[in-house]
């Protein structure tokens, strides 16, 4: 298995800040929201150099570790 | 970190890292930690995705110091081949 077929996308987490509360239907902190066997929320972020990536331009393309990476300790 | 990373594997980044400066996926996801919702912060997790876009394998752990091993990824991976 080449490392190269498989896109890992990591969440880096730089700054953030959380500005007040705003209303949400869904709460922040969920831990079973996203199952296994179900089609995970899809999303439109910058990487360092500026570029988009979503799940959807990579679907049928390659399979993709997705990485929520809060830092080291 | 990513000047560490190219320092001491001697390489660049071969994959992107995205940034979610607002937690907006973060919440999305319901991962945000409520013990540093002030800093926006996640618990740690990992989601493979097929190619047909669905979750196959998922590590979520409220411990930070926990993390998904490179072998259960690996595994993970493995199986969508």
């Amino acid at each position: 298995m080449a490392i190269t077929r498989i896109l890992f996308l990591t969440l880096l987490l730089l700054g953030a800040a959380l500005r007040g509360a705003p209303l949400q239907q869904q709460s922040p902190t969920d831990l079973d929201r996203v199952q296994v066997g179900s089609r995970p929320p899809d999303f439109l972020l910058r990487d360092l150099d500026g570029r988009s990536h979503s799940l959807k331009q990579y679907q049928g393309k390659k399979n993709i570790v997705l990485v929520f990476y809060r830092g080291h300790w | 970190m990513v000047e560490r990373i190219k320092k001491e594997y001697n390489q660049d980044l071969t994959f992107p890292l995205l940034e979610d400066p607002d937690h907006k996926i973060i919440d999305r996801y319901g991962l945000l930690n409520p013990e540093a919702a002030s800093r926006g912060l996640p618990h740690p997790a990992v989601f493979v995705i097929d190619k047909k876009g669905m979750v196959r394998w998922k590590f979520v752990e409220t411990d930070y110091k926990i993390r998904a091993s490179n072998e259960q990824i690996l595994a993970a991976l493995k199986k969508q081949e």
